[in-house]
């Protein structure tokens, strides 16, 4: 009878096991896509996920931004080697090769970005959400598809075009649309949001309406479709903009009137921060002196150094120079040494070394209207572009521009953006933009190689037109068949 | 079973159907028990009683005695008393023990018979503990081996893994790395998967619990036997997780009329050998090398223009360091101990059985603060209600404690042994008052740590409580079937904490540096119910033996980390100073297994043998669309030497004849990997951290287990009477389905996949001898030796192109139509030792740092007339030709002598150390042939060694000057023991004592410490033969003690 009861009560227990969902285990510390997309806070978060690869992007994005360019160089480096450093040094001397780390975190990152906003609008439409929170949460996902096109577009040309979430391997790949097709889908996606999106976000830092219009207005320019950019830009300054007085603060506070579009940083160990002070400090052996914590910044930093071409572009008297140039710094024993160093994202001290929490402004309203006084004088209209740029001026503690002629006017306003904007970003796309990039780039190689001996003899000796755009990252030629190089990598 | 083997996919429908089959038989055995009172109702006609011995006059208890031809029969008593009522006084008498023949006896109307029985040399008879049972050696149709522990109990070693290399063919067991616990990597015919190191690992099965931690904390001294079940027809009863082959372990049960007590001791002293010791340069040699560099550096700066680089004061003498500077591995050395004691209870009665083993171990490492403890504990308890009615219950609680900082491993991985040795030998370990050095820091160089402080005063110490279960109940329904049912858990509470202070640092990063420390707890168990009926009848000449069971397993595993920093100073080595926080991970994994399994054990007169098995396996593991596995096996075997026609040849004693081919899998995939999960992606809006949720990860409804289809032929035979036995298999294996995290294009916005993606083959052959040479009185001697070849090839990687992975430069490449793992880099031909040279040769033309007079020259396999990733090739093969091992055992009246012997030849080794000791940027020590390096085309040196040039990322990458030839012989263990006659002693039964050695010699010509080594290097595939330097192996030498209590 033992024997039964014992039998009997391993049975039952053997047969609770038998139940189907025995073996249907789904994961307890996540949310599975299934169970995720329902509620409006789902897609609040979604959205806010999607704003995430900017840090990253935005963090490394003066390599290709700004050392490509007259602006910047880095320091001397002795004995350091390895692809951190070299793929650095490439891209800033037209060197660079199609397996480099900055052009593939660039180009990966926008795509995860990219993915995770084709992920919402593939489904926000039929969501049951509040129709405003709707509104408001898709205009920020096409925003944000739509710069993370126009990263892509700009840096390497036409791209495959994902507009759709993948959810099988066979969806991983496309073939390369042309820049083109690639403009388009950015001006619809920028449109439809600047028309969903307020001109104010309760919470600052989220894109707005200023924001897209002024990402139209870019999209606009680089095309050449002068009177669309004008419209776009000109709605930009209806919005309630201002300049902040003094230009220094502008990057040591954040979110400010003057600022249109700004990736968000936080300092501590919460993941959010950025590092890019330290990576423009010089690269010595104890940055305490300079940016508060101690540590050894040799790997870290020496990038993003300003030329001597730069520094001489700033007019006599003009207080953005000192705002945004160091020219001497005290070194871990105590020393002053004289040497230049970017120091307009320097706000220190830092609690951490290579933790900092500065934002980082994308787009801001100075930078508008130099963009909308361009867009003018290449349409004739140098009369109306003056007062923009004087704005611009004004504030730097500079007297009106003199230029009055369109030829003078062009010249006088890229200066103002070049020292405007400097280390923003700017400058490399600008060169491109107005077509300026191989004369440019090719008389300033040639000096800056004897003022910076260290520089490779073989720089700046390869500024073609097709080291306009970067290569595609080989690793994505090797996976995607489909995918053919720019030309001359 | 009928109901699984359709093959439509495995619904709730047939689940049910599962559960009532079981249903109905457990009615089946309730209504049987009603019949077992009527048994054995046979009139008495004849007493018979006696006494059952062995030749040399011992007490045998256990023995089975049966009135032959019927089913009538007892066994001995603790005095090897029997007593049996047969038909009449023409019976005959079977009587049969283990590890004798079996032996008739008429009875002839003797009422007292006294039996000896003679010791079986054959040993077909002894029983195999095989998957889900056990099994007449001679009955068995699959590949196993099984070894018993007592064969290999001198070892001074920590783990059991260590005991068994070189003593089976087809079982590739590798030291890795020799810190102390760890480091065992086991292959059963050449598994592999894709997916992770660990996941090619056999299954471990203990007294039927496959586990799902670890085995190293098992206590050896607990053991009884091994088992290794290789072929797939031996080990498809474990189906999804039996690819990598099973190995069953045994603890120790004592058996009725059994009481002794044992304690087991050694005590031993560990180093390392002076053979495979780095070899970088002195502070002479390294002063005049940098003193080199610096030149070079003022030359080409002059050359472009510059005003020169001075040369460091440190380096203008290099004479002056004759005698000093510092040998950083030297330094992080030393010679430690390692103790061992066991304490072994065994009492048995024919009622209760009882098994207590008590165990004590500290190993010191060779290198300075390193340390394991294990503390262990078992009880493995019996008892009988009744005759037909067992129950038992094994406890088995362990603890350990690991103290290693972070040893092995490359420079940019922190691998404190690599980066000791490339760090700046005219750096003191301390200052001149006797105080350690903050620094180890030489112009020119990185900075870098003291090493010897980062070794000490890093703290990574894991701390793992075990407690490894079962409770079980056999029940007799009726005569010949059985009914088994358990209940086993496995759990473990794994504590880590680690610490840096701000005296430590690494590569780029020397002290003072911010002080932290992290904590992790990983708790995980896993409870397996398992019920399994047995059948096992004789119809005359036709002997069945039936198995089918139900079995469920479930898997739980919590994990929490957190690290902390901004610590106040370093007085308190823990988080708990931390004023600062990282954000903590928390997860929780599981996975669970339902699982039908059936057997039919067939023979005919004990000559023709069949077997079939299936299992059919449900685990959440699996994607809806391949939820369920179904896993057969078929075997035969022809005992020949039974036949007639044998007779005839009295020289051969035993042979049989086996095949087998059975399907099963490797279920070692990740946790919902086909499911599309999310993850946490936060961002801060305006200085306020802001939640945020995106998609990690592309599902795939179709993701399964690998599979594995494996055919095994094979041989056992004996001559002279058992003097010589030899084995022999051939197998053929395909695996497919291989899992691997397939890189997609990242235009997806994800970087990989998880996929069923590769196939690929492997051919065996598998030989075994083992010889008694000498068999005494006073003199024996036996020998065993065995020998493996095994291929593989890679026949198909999906879709995903002809090779694997395509990370350009990682150490093996996986390629269709070559075998497995092989080194893929460039083929080095020499340097260019001048401009003519030069001009004739091809050349890395990239911006980046283009070849010139003096730099490695690479071949131009493509022939294109330049140097690039095109020319990259296949360069070395860390596959060997074959793998051995011997043992040789020797007893010489009161003395006993054993050698063991293991290695392998023809595996190639990659030394990827030398990236970094033979690296020309001035920024490491390097190895003293630096020194014959090129330097002008008047001196060329060596032509191996390139010029000093900064930043020559060619000579960094892969390519053939680190492959080299990684055959080798080691003697595992040599052991001298003396047993002292103890005829008298009323307390002791016998002492034993010995010396033994482990790894006495290496014999190989491979330049690195451990030709054993398999290390990991980046994304590669599948990682073997990578020498990443790793903590030493070392030598031990042990004097212990077996004492057996009366």
């Amino acid at each position: 009878m033992r024997t039964r009861i014992l039998l009997a009560g391993v049975l039952a227990l053997s047969l609770s096991a038998c139940k189907k969902s025995f073996i249907e285990l789904v994961p307890k510390t996540t949310v599975t896509e299934a169970t995720f997309f329902r509620t409006a806070d789902d897609y609040t978060q979604a959205v806010v996920g999607s704003y995430v690869p900017l840090r990253s992007i935005t963090n490394d994005a003066y390599v290709m931004g700004e050392m490509r360019s007259d602006n910047a160089t880095y320091f001397a480096s002795p004995g350091l080697q390895g692809g951190q450093f070299s793929d650095k040094w490439n891209i800033s001397g037209f060197l660079d090769i199609a397996i480099n780390m900055n052009g593939t975190n660039k180009y990966a990152s926008c795509y995860v970005g990219i993915a995770r906003t084709n992920a919402i609008l593939d489904r926000i439409d039929a969501s049951t959400i509040d129709a405003a929170v709707k509104a408001n949460l898709k205009g920020q996902a096409q925003f944000l598809r739509a710069y993370y096109y126009f990263e892509l577009v700009q840096y390497f040309g036409g791209v495959p075009l994902h507009l759709k979430e993948v959810s099988s391997v066979a969806e991983t790949a496309l073939p390369r649309s042309s820049a083109d097709d690639v403009y388009k889908q950015i001006i619809a996606d920028a449109t439809s949001a600047a028309s969903l999106l307020p001109a104010k976000q309760t919470t600052l830092g989220m894109v707005t309406q200023g924001s897209a219009k002024t990402l139209l207005g870019y999209v606009y320019m680089t095309l050449k479709r002068y009177p669309e950019a004008e419209t776009a830009l000109t709605d930009v300054t209806k919005l309630g903009y201002s300049l902040v007085p003094n230009y220094a603060n502008i990057f040591a506070s954040r979110n400010t009137a003057e600022s249109i579009f700004e990736v968000q940083y936080l300092e501590g160990p919460q993941g959010q921060q950025g590092n890019f002070a330290f990576q423009f400090a010089p690269n010595i052996s104890n940055v305490k002196n300079i940016l508060g914590p101690s540590g050894d910044n040799k790997t870290t930093g020496g990038w993003n150094k300003p030329t001597p071409n730069l520094i001489a572009a700033y007019e006599t008297g003009d207080t953005r120079k000192n705002a945004s140039i160091g020219f001497s710094y005290i070194d871990g024993d105590g020393n002053t040494v004289t040497d230049t160093y970017c120091k307009k994202y320097t706000h220190g001290p830092y609690a951490n070394f290579n933790n900092t929490g500065d934002d980082w402004i994308i787009y801001r309203y100075a930078d508008v209207l130099l963009l909308l006084a361009e867009c003018l004088n290449e349409q004739g209209k140098a009369g109306q572009a003056i007062p923009y740029l004087n704005q611009v001026r004004s504030r730097a503690g500079l007297a009106a521009t003199i230029a009055a002629n369109q030829a003078d006017l062009r010249v006088a306003i890229a200066k103002e953006r070049r020292v405007e904007l400097a280390f923003e970003n700017h400058r490399w796309l600008d060169l491109v933009r107005t077509g300026q990039a191989i004369s440019v780039m090719t008389a300033f190689g040639a000096t800056i190689k004897t003022q910076q001996p260290y520089l490779p003899a073989n720089a700046y000796t390869n500024i073609t037109q097709n080291r306009l755009i970067f290569p595609l990252p080989q690793s994505e030629l090797d996976i995607n068949k489909q995918l053919t190089q720019n030309p001359g990598y | 079973m009928i109901f699984f083997t359709k093959r439509t996919p495995y619904t709730g429908a047939s689940i049910r159907i599962a559960c009532t089959f079981l249903l109905l038989l457990s009615l089946i055995v309730n209504s049987a028990q009603a019949l077992v009172a009527n048994h054995n109702l046979n009139p008495i006609a004849f007493e018979v009683s006696g006494t059952v011995t062995s030749e040399t006059g011992e007490v045998l208890v256990g023995v089975t005695v049966s009135e032959k031809g019927t089913p009538n029969g007892v066994s001995t008593d603790v005095n090897g008393k029997f007593k049996l009522n047969v038909r009449d006084g023409n019976a005959t008498l079977l009587v049969r023990y283990i590890g004798f023949q079996t032996k008739e006896v008429a009875v002839n109307n003797s009422a007292v018979i006294n039996i000896k029985l003679a010791n079986d040399e054959r040993k077909l008879n002894e029983v195999v503990v095989v998957a889900y049972g056990s099994q007449k050696r001679g009955d068995i149709t699959g590949a196993v081996t099984s070894i018993k522990a007592d064969d290999v109990k001198d070892a001074p070693v920590t783990q059991f893994t260590q005991m068994i290399q070189g003593k089976t063919p087809g079982v590739q067991v590798n030291q890795t790395t020799g810190i102390p616990g760890q480091g065992m990597s086991i292959r059963i015919r050449g598994a592999v998967t894709f997916s992770g190191s660990g996941s090619s690992q056999p299954l471990y099965v203990v007294d039927g619990v496959p586990l799902v931690s670890d085995i190293n904390n098992i206590n050896p001294d607990e053991i009884e036997t091994f088992t290794i079940l290789k072929d797939a027809s031996s080990t498809a009863l474990y189906g999804s997780r039996a690819a990598n082959g099973v190995i069953i372990i045994t603890t120790k049960h004592a058996k009725a009329g059994q009481n002794s007590l044992t304690f087991n001791a050694f005590y031993g002293v560990q180093t390392v050998p002076q053979k495979g010791r780095p070899d970088v340069m002195n502070a002479v040699e390294f002063a005049q090398y940098e003193q080199d560099v610096f030149k070079e550096q003022d030359r080409i700066n002059r050359a472009n223009g510059g005003t020169g680089v001075a040369i460091p004061v440190e380096y203008q003498n290099p004479s002056q360091y004759a005698g000093k500077g510092t040998d950083w591995y030297n330094v992080l050395l030393r010679n430690a101990p390692i103790q061992s004691y066991n304490l072994a209870l065994n009492s048995g009665t024919e009622k209760s059985t009882t098994t207590a083993t008590i165990g004590v171990l500290n190993q010191d490492g060779v290198l300075v603060a390193s340390n394991y403890k294990r503390y262990s504990a078992r009880v493995n308890s019996e008892y009988k209600f009744n005759s037909k009615i067992t129950v038992g219950l094994n406890v088995a609680p362990t603890y350990e404690k690991l103290a290693n900082t972070n040893t092995d491993g490359n420079i940019f991985g922190g691998g404190i042994i690599q980066n000791a040795i490339t760090s700046s030998p005219i750096s003191p370990v301390r200052n001149p008052d006797g105080s350690l050095t903050l620094t180890s820091q030489s112009p020119g160089l990185f900075g870098n740590p003291n090493w010897y402080r980062v070794a000490t005063e890093n703290k990574n110490n894991t701390q793992k409580g075990r407690l490894l279960s079962n409770g079980y109940a056999n029940i007799q329904i009726i005569k010949d079937l059985n009914f088994r049912t358990s209940l086993n858990i496995d759990y473990v509470n794994e504590q880590n904490q680690t610490w840096s202070p701000s005296t430590s640092g690494g590569l780029f990063a020397p002290p003072p540096n911010q002080a932290s420390a992290s904590a992790y707890s990983n708790i995980y168990y896993s409870w397996l119910a398992e019920n399994t009926l047995n059948y096992k009848h004789s119809f005359g000449d036709h002997n069945f033996d039936v198995l089918v069971g139900y079995t469920a397993q479930k898997y739980h595993q919590d994990f929490n980390s957190q690290s902390g920093f901004g610590f106040p100073n370093d007085n308190i080595p823990s988080l708990a100073a931390a004023t600062q926080f990282n954000t903590p991970t928390t997860s929780i994994q599981e996975w669970s297994l339902a699982s039908f399994v059936s057997r039919l054990n067939y023979n005919y007169k004990n000559r023709y043998l069949v077997s079939a098995s299936f299992r059919r396996d449900g685990s959440s593991r699996f994607a809806p669309n391949t939820k369920y596995g179904n896993f057969p096996a078929v075997s035969v075997g022809w005992n020949v030497s039974q036949e007639q026609f044998m007779q005839n040849i009295p020289a051969i004693s035993d042979l049989k004849l086996r095949a087998g081919y059975g399907v099963n899998g490797n279920f070692n995939i990740q946790n919902y990997g086909f499911i599309p999960n999310t993850q946490t992606t936060n961002y801060s809006f305006n200085g306020v951290l802001t939640p945020g949720t995106s998609i990690a990860n592309i599902g795939n409804n179709n993701l399964s287990w690998e599979k594995s289809k494996q055919l095994d032929i094979g041989a056992d035979f004996s001559l002279f009477k058992g003097r010589i036995s030899v084995s022999y298999d051939y197998f053929h294996k395909t695996t497919s389905s291989l899992l691997y995290q397939i890189n997609v294009p990242r235009e997806s916005g994800f970087s990989s996949i998880a996929d069923n993606v590769a196939k690929l083959q492997f051919k065996g052959h598998e030989f075994s001898i083992t010889s008694q040479n000498l068999v005494g009185p006073a003199l024996r001697w036996s020998t065993n030796f065995n020998i493996s070849f095994v291929r593989s090839k890679i026949l198909d990687l999906g879709p995903y192109g002809t090779s694997l992975p395509r990370d350009p430069n990682g150490a093996n490449i996986e390629m269709i139509g070559q075998p497995l793992g092989m080194f893929y880099g460039y083929k080095f031909i020499g340097v260019y030792k001048n401009q003519a040279d030069f001009d004739a040769s091809a050349k890395y033309t990239g911006s980046d740092s283009p070849s010139q007079v003096g730099t490695v020259k690479y071949a131009d396999t493509n022939g294109d007339g330049i140097i690039d990733a095109r020319d990259k090739t296949i360069i070395g093969n860390p596959n060997p030709d074959f793998t051995y091992g011997m043992t040789n055992n020797l007893t010489y009246k009161n003395f006993d002598f054993g050698v063991t012997v293991s290695g392998a030849y023809g595996g190639d080794l990659q030394n990827r150390t030398l990236e970094y000791t033979q690296n020309l940027d001035g920024v490491f020590n390097v190895t003293k042939d630096v020194a014959n390096r090129w330097k002008s085309e008047a001196d060329p040196g060596d032509g191996v060694h390139p010029r000093i040039v900064v930043g020559t990322a060619l000579a960094r990458n892969t390519n053939s000057r680190w492959v080299s030839d990684g055959s080798f012989l080691t003697v595992k263990n040599v052991t001298l023991g003396y047993s002292i006659p103890m005829k008298n002693n009323n307390y002791i039964k016998s002492i034993r004592v010995y010396t033994s050695g482990q790894q006495l010699i290496v014999f190989t010509k491979y330049k690195g410490a451990n030709p054993e080594v398999s290390g990991v290097e980046g994304s590669s595939v599948v990682n073997i033969g990578i020498d990443n330097t790793s903590y030493p192996v070392p030598r031990t030498i042990s004097f212990g003690v077996n004492v057996n209590l009366k």
